[in-house]
C-alpha cells in the first residue's frame, strides 16, 4: 500500500511520514473514505451492478486509483460520505472581492487554493484540505494587508500633496 | 473569530459603503487608482471596480456595467457568498450537520467548479477588455 504525495503525485511507502520526492508530509487518506463498503439496503438495489465492479477493480488497483473509486461510489451512494459535512472554509469570496478591488495576484492565487481545498475535501483528503484552507486564509490576509497599506499610502500622498500646493500658493 | 473583531469588520464595511455611496471615484482623487494600469497602461479585471460600486450604490446599473461588467455581475454573487458562509460557519461546531440547502449552495455555487470558472472568466475578462 503506497501513499500518495499530495503535493508531487509521488508514490511512498505507507510507512513514511514525508514525501521522499519533495519532502511534503505526507497526509493518508481517511479511513472512513476507504471503506465505503457499507450496506445500506435502500440505495444498494438500483446501483448493485455498478457497485460489485467497483469493488472487483479496487482490489487490484493501487491505493490511489482505490481512492478515486470509493469517492465516485462515494458521491453515488456511499453511506460515509462528506456530504452532509461542512468542508473548511475556501476563502473564495474575499479572494475574489481581492481580486477585483486590489490584488489581482493574492487574489489568483487565493482562487487556486480555494479550488484546491474542494477538491481536497471530497476526494477524502480532510488534512490536505485543511491545510489547503490555512494557505487561502495566509493569502487572504496578505491581500488585506497589502490592500490597506497600500490605500492608506495612497491617501497621505494626496493629502500631502494637496497641504503642499496649498502651503504653496499661500506663500 | 472574536466578538469585537466582527464588529470591527462589520463598522468597517459600513463605512466603507458609505464612502462609496457618497462618491464618486470617478469625480473624487480621494480613491486609489489601480497600480497595473498606471504601470503598464493596460486594464486589469478590477479597473473601474469602484466607479462600478458607486454606480450601483445610486442605482445605476447601466454605468456600472459600462465601468466593470465582470465585477458588477460579481457583487451580488459576493453579498450571496458572504451570507452563506456567514450562516454555515457562524452555526457549525456546536450543533450537528449544517443545513443541507446552504451546504448545496456552497458546493455548487462556490465550490470548486465556481472556482476555476471565475477564474477562467477573470483572465478571458483581462484579456478581452484591453484587446477589444
Amino acid at each position: 500500500m503506497d501513499i500518495i504525495c499530495g503535493n508531487c503525485s509521488l508514490a511512498n511507502p505507507s510507512n513514511a511520514k514525508f514525501c521522499k520526492g519533495c519532502g511534503y508530509e505526507l497526509i493518508p487518506p481517511d479511513k472512513n473514505e476507504q471503506s465505503t463498503k457499507t450496506t445500506s439496503t435502500k440505495e444498494q438495489e438500483p446501483k448493485a451492478e455498478v457497485k460489485s465492479e467497483q469493488s472487483a477493480t479496487q482490489q487490484s488497483a493501487t491505493q490511489q486509483s482505490a481512492t478515486q473509486q470509493s469517492a465516485t461510489q462515494q458521491s453515488v451512494n456511499g453511506p460515509i460520505d462528506r456530504k452532509h459535512e461542512l468542508p473548511p472554509k475556501t476563502y473564495l469570496v474575499h479572494s475574489i472581492l481581492a481580486t477585483i478591488f486590489c490584488c489581482l495576484p493574492f487574489g489568483i492565487v487565493g482562487i487556486v487554493y480555494a479550488a484546491g481545498v474542494e477538491s481536497a475535501f471530497y476526494r477524502g483528503y480532510h488534512d490536505l484540505a485543511l491545510q489547503k484552507s490555512r494557505r487561502a486564509k495566509i493569502w487572504t490576509i496578505v491581500a488585506i494587508i497589502v490592500g490597506l497599506i497600500g490605500g492608506f499610502l495612497y491617501l497621505l500622498l494626496i493629502l500631502g500633496g494637496a497641504i503642499a500646493s496649498k502651503t504653496l500658493l499661500n506663500n | 473569530m472574536q466578538r469585537w473583531y466582527k464588529l470591527l469588520i462589520a463598522c468597517g464595511l459600513l463605512v466603507a459603503v458609505i464612502i462609496y455611496a457618497l462618491f464618486d471615484p470617478a469625480e473624487s482623487g480621494l480613491f486609489p487608482k489601480c497600480p497595473f494600469l498606471q504601470l503598464t497602461g493596460l486594464l486589469c479585471p478590477g479597473c473601474g471596480s469602484q466607479r462600478a460600486l458607486h454606480s450601483l450604490l445610486v442605482g445605476d446599473i447601466k454605468a456600472a456595467f459600462h465601468y466593470n461588467p465582470l465585477a458588477t455581475l460579481l457583487f451580488p454573487y459576493l453579498i450571496l457568498g458572504f451570507v452563506v458562509e456567514l450562516l454555515l460557519y457562524s452555526k457549525s461546531g456546536t450543533s450537528g450537520s449544517p443545513n443541507a440547502i446552504l451546504l448545496w449552495l456552497r458546493k455548487f455555487l462556490f465550490g470548486r467548479a465556481a472556482a476555476y470558472i471565475i477564474l477562467v472568466a477573470v483572465l478571458l475578462f483581462w484579456g478581452g477588455r484591453n484587446i477589444l
